[in-house]
């Protein structure tokens, strides 16, 4: 090697200029992808929210920030915000607590457990809008006694048709009725990222744990709570986001009903943007959208290390 | 040496890769619609309307015919793409004018209009839908004025209203979409009844049905209860006694929660929940046309309140054994009227020019003839807007068509806020009795604000 940098014909300098450039030309697909798909529409967003265009015209004006001002001050729009952030915790709270729970189930050795795992999984490769039209007909309403849904059918069978009802159409029960359709569809990424994170806890914790007497309920708590919270600060990060992005799901189940019950930002959003003509103010409440899971994910991500420092250490 | 022809290998499939997403992100002026199976054979090769098209573009030669000249017209209905075909053939034999038929999907037609529109490949012709999403494109300059065409005078009612913004034509109304009551009439004979002549009759027919044992409710509602209900119901008394209520709630004449408009929704809203006509359990529900129509086709419920579109509902079911009709909306003192307005409708694009406009307004001006304007309201099991014109039409709305020529046709043109928003009606209907009748108020006042700050 100290042959062929003496002749000149390999320098450590060249190599590593050929090497940067063949790093460049490998990262050019993806740094292509990133510019097309990513970076020039986001751009774009933010230029048309300065803007009134209808999304039909070829021109628009320049408007400064009055669709932001928008956005504040418009009571239609501002109403989805408290919707969607009470959507947001209800979600966070089933999953990061039921998918604590599958994810524990799943890490037993049984011969029925790959099954299991796939079981729970297949839901999250479901459409949201296939998933909207199922549960739709599943909570359907009693039109009478030979028309009503699977759960009203369900409760007439086994004697508790004073229970029966519009899930989707009562306001008290719309919003738990949605988060628990979507936490079917979402149970099986958090648990299978909970279950990675219990798979790499040494078993000599368990073990050293139970010859101390710690019961079962004792060894989750303080064992394998605690060693998975990196995978719970991933799984909230991931819910949080997820949930302040819904739309099809919850479109499909409710349309925002009954009133504005499950009326989330999206909806307004899609609504200004393709019903009202005022693609500019959707893009502005995308935005601030967008603006609000950055701060609240940037929150939680230091809240969560501290956490993790505070456990390592 | 294998190590440099994998670099040379990754370097060329990089390049390679960088030029296919460039180009497949490049805007294409000249980009056709995507053909689909349906009419691949008549796909487009529609030319920029801003570019040079040689002898086809630009000013008509005097003398020469627009005979040779090419142009595309945009629709979304599935159902009446054949029919759009035929007389696109008939016209091009007759005129020597090539007429591209393009489906597009409904759910995305405006979409791909919008980004055509962008591209400067906007067809000729395209449909659009008649009521507040025709305005973004007048402003955008996207229509063509059509004021003056020789169909606008034999237009009715409801397309003559609906066909004019600013004091101009800009769109051509065909058909007229309507809003009403459908009833079984097994049911209506096993109980003695017969079609409502006003509102008293109505609420009549919903009490000795409510006493049928064999059936659960008088009445079924489709999906989007609030919006439904109010549409068909009280617009059909607002407009009734306030032919021009639109105007006035935007100059701010009238209010929206005025009390005769509180009374008129209270008897919906309250009245008929609390009498036991509708089940308030499934009245803001999100089940689909096909469930309620179930009720009806087995007899279960007597009414259904359905619009125009669901006809294709009743269609794709086996109504065999089911008689079904469908009677206008009862008023206070009438037979009452149509929840009607211009159903669909065609414009000229504003950017078309030349012959191309000219072969555009020909073929419009054909579409609109009474015999080929008969086939398209038939193949959409609708009525035509033009008084002259009598649809072929099934025995289940054959009987609406004397009712055309009085629409009520009002609640259309509300700001799409306001429709939107109607669904606020349904957290009043689940109140409880004592509550129900201030929220109301309090909510007609929240619509009348989101109609006012719609103005501002």
């Amino acid at each position: 090697m100290k042959r062929l940098y003496a002749r000149g014909k390999l320098s450590p300098n060249r190599d590593g200029a050929r090497d940067k450039i063949i790093q460049i030309v490998f990262l050019i697909p993806a740094l292509t992808i990133f510019i097309v798909f990513f970076l020039y529409p986001v751009s774009t967003s933010v230029m048309y929210s300065f803007t009134d265009w209808n999304g039909i015209s070829r021109e628009s004006n320049f408007i400064w920030f009055d669709n932001y001002i928008e956005f504040f001050s418009n009571s239609t729009i501002f109403r989805t915000l408290p919707t969607t952030l009470y959507y947001a915790v209800l979600n966070m709270t089933v999953l990061t607590f039921g998918g604590f729970f599958v994810a524990l189930a799943l890490n037993r050795r049984s011969r029925f457990t790959p099954v299991l795992r796939l079981t729970f999984f297949i839901p999250m490769l479901v459409s949201g809008l296939i998933v909207g039209f199922v549960f739709r007909e599943i909570y359907a309403p009693v039109l009478n006694e030979d028309n009503m849904g699977i759960i009203n059918r369900l409760l007439t069978m086994v004697g508790l048709s004073g229970l029966r009802g519009n899930l989707l159409g009562n306001v008290n029960t719309a919003m738990i009725v949605v988060v628990l359709t979507g936490a079917w569809v979402q149970l099986g990424t958090t648990s299978m990222i909970y279950l990675a994170g219990m798979q790499i806890i040494p078993r000599e914790l368990y073990e050293t744990a139970e010859i101390d007497g710690a019961g079962y309920w004792r060894q989750v708590y303080h064992i394998t709570w605690k060693m998975i919270v990196p995978s719970l600060s991933i799984n909230m990060i991931l819910l949080l986001v997820n949930s302040l992005k819904s739309y099809e799901m919850i479109f499909y189940l409710t349309q925002g009903g009954p009133g504005t019950a499950t009326k989330v930002v999206n909806m307004s959003v899609m609504e200004f943007s393709v019903s009202a003509y005022k693609v500019g103010l959707g893009c502005a409440m995308s935005i601030i959208v967008a603006l609000f899971i950055f701060v609240l994910v940037t929150v939680i991500n230091v809240l969560l290390r501290r956490r993790e420092r505070g456990i390592r250490e | 040496m294998k190590t440099n022809v994998l670099r040379v290998l990754a370097l060329l499939m990089s390049v390679l890769l960088l030029t296919v997403f460039i180009s497949a992100c490049s805007p294409s002026e000249s980009a056709n619609p995507p053909a689909n199976e349906n009419n691949s054979a008549d796909t487009p090769d529609t030319a920029d309307p801003g570019e040079d098209t040689g002898d086809q573009g630009g000013e008509v030669p005097p003398g020469k015919p627009l005979e040779g000249t090419e142009i595309e017209i945009m629709h979304s209905f599935a159902e009446s793409h054949p029919v759009f075909q035929e007389i696109a053939t008939k016209f091009e034999q007759e005129t020597g004018i090539k007429v591209n038929v393009y489906e597009s999907a409904v759910a995305t037609h405006y979409t791909e209009l919008n980004e055509r529109i962008q591209t400067n490949n906007v067809p000729e012709i395209f449909s659009v839908w008649p009521g507040n999403s025709v305005d973004p494109y007048i402003d955008s300059n996207a229509l063509a004025v059509l004021t003056g065409e020789p169909w606008v005078e034999r237009l009715g009612f409801a397309g003559a209203q609906e066909s004019v913004y600013n004091g101009e034509t800009y769109i051509a109304p065909f058909n007229t979409s309507f809003l009403t009551f459908a009833y079984n009439e097994e049911v209506f004979a096993r109980n003695n009844l017969s079609a409502p002549e006003n509102y008293a009759e109505f609420v009549n027919i919903l009490e000795t049905l409510k006493n049928d044992p064999e059936i659960s409710f008088p009445i079924t509602l489709t999906d989007n209860y609030p919006l439904m209900i109010t549409s068909i119901l009280t617009a059909s008394f607002i407009y009734q006694f306030e032919p021009d209520f639109d105007e006035k709630v935007a100059s701010g004449e009238k209010r929206f929660d005025s009390p005769e408009v509180y009374e008129m929704y209270k008897k919906v809203a309250i009245d008929w929940a609390e009498a036991g006509y509708i089940n308030v359990d499934t009245a803001p529900s999100t089940t689909r046309m096909g469930r309620e129509l179930m009720e009806l086709l087995d007899g279960k419920t007597g009414l259904i309140a359905m619009g125009s579109y669901d006809l294709n509902v009743i269609n794709e079911m086996n109504t065999e054994n089911v008689s079904l009709l469908m009677i206008p909306i009862p008023s206070e003192t009438n037979h009452g009227a149509l929840i009607a307005a211009a159903g669909n409708a065609f414009a000229v694009s504003g950017f078309a020019e030349g012959a191309e406009k000219e072969a555009a307004l020909l073929f419009l001006d054909y579409l609109m003839n009474p015999e080929n304007n008969n086939l398209i309201c038939k193949s959409m099991n609708s009525l035509s807007t033009f008084d002259d014109v009598s649809v072929d039409m099934p025995d289940i709305i054959k009987n609406l068509e004397k009712y055309r020529d009085n629409p009520s046709h009002g609640w259309i043109v509300w700001p799409p806020e306001v429709q939107n928003n109607l669904t606020l009606l349904t957290d009043v209907m689940r109140l409880p009795a004592g509550e129900k009748e201030e929220a109301l108020k309090a909510t007609l006042a929240q619509l009348h604000d989101i109609w006012m700050g719609t103005i501002q």
